[in-house]
């Protein structure tokens, strides 16, 4: 009372310049606190304005930092910078080490009463400004500008170049006064071509070949092109069979999109296509069945990445896989770190945050996480559709997957309801949505607590005693998980001397309602509660049910408040007649907590070889989302249209219906022909496969911190044929393998390994390692064991997680189709740089560490392999040579010969022994393992 | 005059004193700011974690709250943390420790009856009361109390020290997780993420448990020794011819790890053979008595390896602490497998004088909340718990920071978990802040754009 009365006062006095008593009171009382505890993060002095706050000068807490203004002079209670010093918010506390003592606190909560006066008049201006970004002028350089036109350079020698592309490379090379190597001999461009195009050694018959061109003809349309180049694509759309994360549940459904992206090589899918079936592919249109399931199938891109399913904040598990999704479309479509700019704008790159959650918008309204995984409310579990198939099968899948996503959603609402602890009336009562008992309302006035009456929620309620009208207020402040119009609805025991206009305030996302409510009414639903309307509510936002006392003589009773989605009414309907008896159902919906958790393990456990795909949707409350302060979840900034990043796109916002995720408008965006840069990644990449290094070198990154390119011209003008050819991978692979540079010889010392040791200029060929899975995959087709049918779903048998060591020595299949656990690769692959696949990885790592050495020396099945060979060798005329020959695919120079004879005759084992040991050496060898 | 750069022998062996990193040939060529060096005298070479997954309870253990004894079994007068389970929130009772708390030592630091043996050791221990972190659920803190992010994949505190200082013994590694997490993001705990692969930790054994013949992987010291060598000796020539003829920098990359390996077969076994140690040594430990055994040997095998060179040793529990019921049948068990072992190491790295330069740290992913949980657990609690530090520059019988009456929030010198991580590096030398590695553009820290050094703790 006192201060509310303090505080009328003072608030008059605000518009006059401060009184001398005032700020004689800053300078006493309120200066040295600021100095004290607040200029060390917020003043100009020590360089720091964390948040964008600076309280060294008025004008800095006025405006305020990134949550607006710190203080509203006048209003203690209503000033962030006392609800922070405070400590009333766990994410917002101030001074972030230790809470002010309660007399610091009181002084700044009266200055702030007083009308904050304040005698620093230093401007912001005058402290370092935020820069802002120049998109215009970033729209001009290299990477995002239109694709320029070119023309191929004059040369020199005119007699080299088999086309556009030599003639781009030669004209750097002459510019540097350098000729290029000499071409490759034929078995050593076989070699590199098969392994090139798909992954294998060549095929031992292959002296027969002599035609480059046909030889590229036929392992181009050989399907173990899709599984070489498929793999390198999942390396991008950070592929795996296991969530990882937090709980590393098997994801049963993932190996389609993999074979997907195998198909989609083969069948040489048009880029742009295979771009905008992996965005938006559950919302395409089809013509066919089979087509229709081939997109489902590819958005499963979306989902895929790892996620914290048993984060508790669910919004932020929902940003965090928003955020995961914009950081691998970004850099594996368009090779920008777009998600540097969450919490602020790019440092380095032309991305605003606003460009940030302008993107996140479109994948906040997509559905990818959602019900639990295993029954507990804190984990989830993550989207699955029906695929589709002839009647009546697709109707019953369809109805299996709704049904354990009833299951689910049941399963979370029962057990919040235990949040409220009521023991008596609610046992038996399928109740939906989300209550708040009168425990959890804010109460104002003295309010009489009754357990009087059996018919009530939880084990109490409170009345007004019919004293003190108008003083007595209940406030429940409610908080919805998801944006949409709400029933919400009063619960209370009617008896006849109840008000019966009891003034109920309801402030929803569509303002302020107010409405007079009948307490002697008896209340229809479950004899518990009854509806006083609907209302929008957006998730997050303002929910409040104010429950009034004023104008009212007889009681008011508040027991509790319940907000049901309109879409739970019916199902809620239901339940409750189940219960009564009067009418059957599912029942599921009058199950209690436990049983649903033991249907819905049964449910999951039926479905997992489903015909079902991975596949995202729509989400129901699909719309613009608010920008995130420091990108902290619950700071919420300005709302932000969705739209495609500034950098890349000057147009308006595009046009999206309304319930629509917008992701359709983002992939006719994405491929459209004016988003040249797209095509420049891709090419790059696509290059960077062919010779070790990209035209950019930095291939996941064609920002500021990235490389520029080394051929400007050369990557526009292949960026323009791969549009021209409609995106034709195999046009464009061909293309390359067959340019002379690609066929030129690897070097050890030559003028050129001088000038330009890291081969910028591609005048030679460059060494490079075999990928773990062409490691893998020559051994097996080395001894014969290599099964080239494609497989299905190699994860289904590993159980309910990948946590479990596995083990793939007796599988024979090709090493994309074994299953890939995160956090648990298979060995043989993870010591050789298989990619990670928690993130994009469009340039593995080489690494050269001691354990792939022991493994060289050690591993079992290795030794296993060499022995395989050397009982084959040993029917052999020539085992020695033949061995060699075999397995490093030449014939051995005589000296290697002489030491490989005398490695066999010095030793003290028998002859398969020694044999085995031999080929154990020249698998191990350097010479097996780097292609040249 | 070599026309692609390679590492001459000695230079190679000069970096293999820096590190197996120094091998990680193109890995390391893309790193931006390379620390060579240290940033500061460091007050320690190495550090041991001890990782009590799970969660023990700072109540229960180091945090004495008289108030909480007092008004047990009341409600708790504010509000409890957001996202707790329901089964904890409907009622917010506070449940008292059931333990015995006394002071202990010339510091007169508290200590429960859950730990006696450690609380022997209390006026050699900093004890830090007011830990805060990230992550209400374990999946998350776990990875926040190793990576330092509840969310993202990012390189594991050993690695980023692996990175930053490399090993002191070129036959082993620079870090060395024994018995790690197998859930709640399992390797992600010890990976190098987008650091180069050399630097993720080595393992032995698996989800607190270290098998009896646990070593590293691919090491196999049983062979035919003769044998190898003769293969070895074929290879390396073969190796060596290729090298020739190509010039191809990983190509000698790969002859050199290869050497590098069949020291370390011959090196490392020795390393961790436990059983030679002296019975006083084993006893010290708990080795033999079926209850400590096993954690025992993941303590004398964590203080072989910081003996031999190892900078960053992590020894972890089963994921045990997590006592949502039956918290007086679980901690008791729990701290009765940890607490001679922890003593025992205290003690042995004391008498070896190896406690001044070795920097040990104890704690979980999180606390546990004060109120009461169903009948008689306790919830997750990243709001305020309790970690210790012993040795390497910290002070010693020292309690830094404070909970709210009832042990629930932290309130007075908070040390956030990113805090935490600051101080660790800068006892071995490092600033923070300047320990970066450019990925996907960006500069990358372990302390992500937070965490300051808590000087307060510092000897």
């Amino acid at each position: 009372m006192h201060r509310t009365f303090t505080l009328y006062l003072l608030a008059l006095s605000t518009a006059a310049s401060p009184a001398a008593d005032d700020l004689a009171f800053f300078e006493a009382k309120v200066r040295p606190l600021l100095i004290k505890h607040c200029y060390e993060c917020h003043s100009q002095e020590s360089g720091k304005q964390k948040g964008s706050l600076l309280l060294d000068r008025k004008e800095g807490w006025s405006v305020g930092g990134d949550a607006g203004p710190a203080l509203i002079p006048g209003k203690p209670s209503a000033s962030l910078l006392i609800h922070s010093i405070r400590y009333e918010d766990e994410d917002l506390q101030m001074p972030p080490k230790s809470k002010l003592p309660a007399d610091a606190i009181q002084i700044l909560e009266q200055w702030i009463a007083m009308g904050a006066p304040d005698p620093r008049t230093d401007s912001l201006a005058s402290a370092a400004s935020k820069k802002t970004i120049d998109f215009t002028a970033a729209r001009q350089t290299w990477a995002f500008r239109p694709l320029q036109k070119t023309t191929p350079p004059a040369v020199k020698h005119t007699d080299w170049p088999r086309s556009d592309l030599d003639t781009f490379i030669l004209a750097e090379l002459e510019a540097k006064n350098l000729k290029p190597a000499p071409d490759a001999d034929l078995r050593t461009l076989l070699r590199r071509l098969s392994y090139d195009l798909t992954g294998l050694p060549p095929a031992p018959d292959l002296s027969e070949t002599d035609d480059p061109s046909a030889y590229v003809d036929h392992l181009i349309s050989s399907p173990q092109f899709g599984e070489k180049w498929g793999r390198y694509w999942l390396d991008l759309a950070r592929y795996a069979d296991s969530n990882g994360g937090d709980r590393n549940y098997t994801f049963y459904q993932a190996w389609r999109y993999r074979n997907y992206v195998i198909n989609a090589f083969n069948r040489d899918k048009p880029y742009y296509q295979f771009i905008r079936e992996q965005l938006a592919g559950d919302l395409l249109p089809a013509a066919s069945p089979d087509q229709r399931r081939d997109q489902m199938i590819a958005s499963t891109f979306l989902a895929l990445g790892p996620k914290m399913l048993t984060e508790r904040d669910k919004e932020k598990l929902h940003l965090d896989t928003v955020d995961e999704q914009i950081d691998t479309i970004g850099r594996a479509f368009l090779g920008l770190t777009i998600g540097c700019a969450r919490c602020h704008d790019h440092k380095f790159d032309p991305f605003s945050q606003q460009d940030y959650y302008a993107m996140a918008g479109f994948f906040r309204s997509t559905e990818v996480v959602m019900g639990t995984r295993n029954g507990c409310v804190n984990v989830a579990s993550w989207v699955e559709q029906a695929l589709p198939q002839p009647e009546p099968a697709m109707s019953e899948l369809a109805g299996k997957v709704q049904r354990l996503e009833l299951a689910m959603r049941l399963k979370v609402e029962r057990d919040f309801m235990k949040k409220v602890g009521g023991k008596m009336s609610l046992e038996k009562l399928p109740l939906a949505g989300v209550i708040c008992d009168e425990a959890d309302a804010e109460l104002i006035g003295d309010w009489k607590q009754s357990s009087l009456s059996k018919n009530r929620f939880g084990d109490h309620y409170i009345h007004d005693d019919r004293r003190q009208k108008g003083e007595k207020q209940a406030i429940f402040r409610g908080s919805l998980p998801e944006t949409g119009v709400y029933e919400v609805r009063i619960a209370y025991p009617a008896k006849a001397n109840c008000d019966k206009q009891v003034p109920i305030t309801v402030e929803a996302f569509d303002g302020t309602h107010d409405i007079v409510f009948d307490q002697t009414k008896k209340p229809g639903i479950g004899g518990l509660f009854e509806p006083i309307g609907r209302f929008r509510f957006e998730k997050g936002g303002r929910a409040n049910i104010i429950i009034r006392t004023a104008g009212t003589s007889d009681y008011v009773i508040v027991d509790a408040v319940q907000f049901i989605s309109e879409r739970d009414i019916e199902r809620e309907a239901t339940a409750l007649a189940m219960a009564n008896g009067t009418r059957s159902g599912d029942p599921l919906l009058t199950m209690q907590s436990e049983d649903l958790e033991k249907e819905l393990n049964k449910q999951i456990n039926a479905l997992k070889d489903a015909e079902l795909a991975m596949a995202p949707r729509d989400a129901r409350d699909a719309g613009d989302i608010h920008l995130r302060v420091r990108g902290e979840v619950n700071q919420l900034g300005p709302k932000v249209p969705r739209s495609f990043p500034s950098v890349l796109h000057s147009g308006p916002a595009p046009a999206i219906p309304a319930g629509s995720s917008g992701r359709l408008q983002l992939a006719d965006w994405i491929t459209s022909p004016n988003n040249a840069l797209l095509d420049r990644v891709i090419v790059n990449r696509l290059w960077a496969q062919l010779f070790g290094r990209g035209l950019v070198s930095t291939v996941d990154n064609f920002g500021a911190q990235g490389e520029k390119p080394s051929h400007p011209a050369l990557l526009d003008h292949l960026a323009a044929k791969f549009r021209a050819s409609g995106g034709s991978f195999k046009t464009l692979i061909r293309e390359i393998v067959l340019s002379r540079t690609y066929q030129l010889a690897a070097e050890a010392r030559s003028p050129r390994t001088l000038a330009d040791p890291e081969n910028r200029l591609f005048g030679r060929r460059s060494y490079r390692r075999l990928t773990a899975e062409e490691i893998r995959d020559s051994l097996l087709f080395l001894t014969g064991d290599l099964k080239l049918e494609q497989a299905s779903a190699t994860a289904l048998t590993y159980g309910e997680d990948l946590d479990k060591p596995m083990s793939f020595d007796t599988e024979s299949r090709r090493s994309i189709y074994l299953p890939v656990a995160r956090n648990n690769l298979a060995p043989e692959l993870e010591i050789f740089d298989a990619a990670n696949p928690e993130m994009v990885s469009g340039d593995r790592p080489l690494t050269t560490v001691p354990t792939q050495a022991l493994y060289l020396l050690n591993s079992t099945s290795l030794q296993k392999h060499a022995a395989t060979l050397a009982q084959k060798a040993y029917a052999q005329p020539d085992a020695v040579t033949w061995l060699q020959q075999t397995i490093l695919g030449r014939t051995p120079s005589p000296a290697a010969a002489q030491r490989a004879s005398t490695f066999i005759t010095s030793s003290p084992d028998d002859r398969e022994k020694a044999l085995a040991d031999l080929a154990h050496v020249l698998l191990a060898s350097t010479e097996f393992l780097f292609l040249e | 005059m070599n026309p692609t750069p390679l590492i001459t022998r000695r230079q190679a062996l000069q970096t293999a004193a820096c590190g197996f990193g120094s091998l990680a040939l193109n890995g390391i060529a893309t790193a931006a700011d390379l620390p060579r060096g240290l940033h500061h005298a460091p007050r320690a070479k190495r550090v041991i974690f001890l990782f009590m997954h799970g969660g023990p309870s700072q109540v229960d253990t180091f945090d004495f709250k008289p108030k909480l004894q007092q008004l047990d079994g009341q409600k708790l007068p504010f509000a409890p943390a957001k996202n707790l389970d329901p089964s904890s929130t409907s009622q917010a009772k506070l449940l008292g420790s059931p333990w015995k708390f006394e002071q202990h030592g010339q510091s007169g630091l508290w200590g429960s009856d859950l730990f006696p043996e450690v609380s022997k050791h209390l006026d050699d221990l900093c004890v830090i009361r007011s830990m805060q972190s990230k992550g209400q659920s374990h999946g998350q803190a776990v990875c926040m109390i190793h990576t330092g992010a509840d969310n993202f994949v990012r390189p594991s505190i050993g690695s980023w020290i692996s990175y930053g200082l490399g090993t002191e013994n070129a036959d082993l590694p620079a870090f060395v997780s024994i018995s790690p997490p197998a859930t709640h993001g399992g390797p992600r705990n010890y990976g190098s993420a987008f650091l180069p692969a050399a630097h993720q930790g080595t393992t032995v054994g698996r989800a607190g448990k270290l098998g009896k013949d646990a070593t590293f992987r691919f090491l196999d010291a049983s062979g035919d020794s003769a044998g190898q060598l003769r293969k070895l000796d074929l290879l390396q020539a073969m190796n060596r011819e290729h090298l020739d003829r190509t010039r191809h920098a990983p190509i000698e990359g790969m002859i050199q790890s290869m050497e590098l390996a069949f020291r370390m077969q011959r090196e490392a076994p020795g390393t961790m053979d436990i059983e030679n140690e002296p019975d006083h040594i084993k006893a010290l430990y708990g080795i033999g008595d079926s209850v400590t055994d096993n954690f025992g040997r993941q303590c004398l095998l964590a203080r072989r390896f910081a003996e031999s060179g190892v900078r960053f040793i992590q020894v972890s529990t089963p994921n045990v602490w997590d006592q949502h019921s039956n918290l007086v049948k679980g901690h008791t068990a729990n701290a009765a497998a940890v607490d001679r072992p922890i003593a025992g190491l205290l003690a042995d790295l004391k008498q070896r004088g190896l406690l001044e330069d070795t920097l040990v740290v104890w704690g979980g992913e999180f606390g546990r909340t004060p109120i009461v949980q169903g009948a008689n657990g306790r919830d997750h609690n990243p709001q305020g718990f309790t970690m210790w530090l012993a040795g390497g520059g910290v002070k010693p019988g020292f309690a830094y920071g404070e909970t709210d009456d009832f042990g629930y929030y932290a309130v007075k010198d908070k040390v956030h978990m990113h805090d935490l991580h600051a101080t660790i590096l800068h006892l071995l030398g490092i600033d923070h802040l300047r320990l970066t590695y450019r990925y996907a553009g960006r500069d990358f820290r372990l302390t992500d754009v937070y965490g300051e050094v808590v000087h307060g703790i510092l000897a």
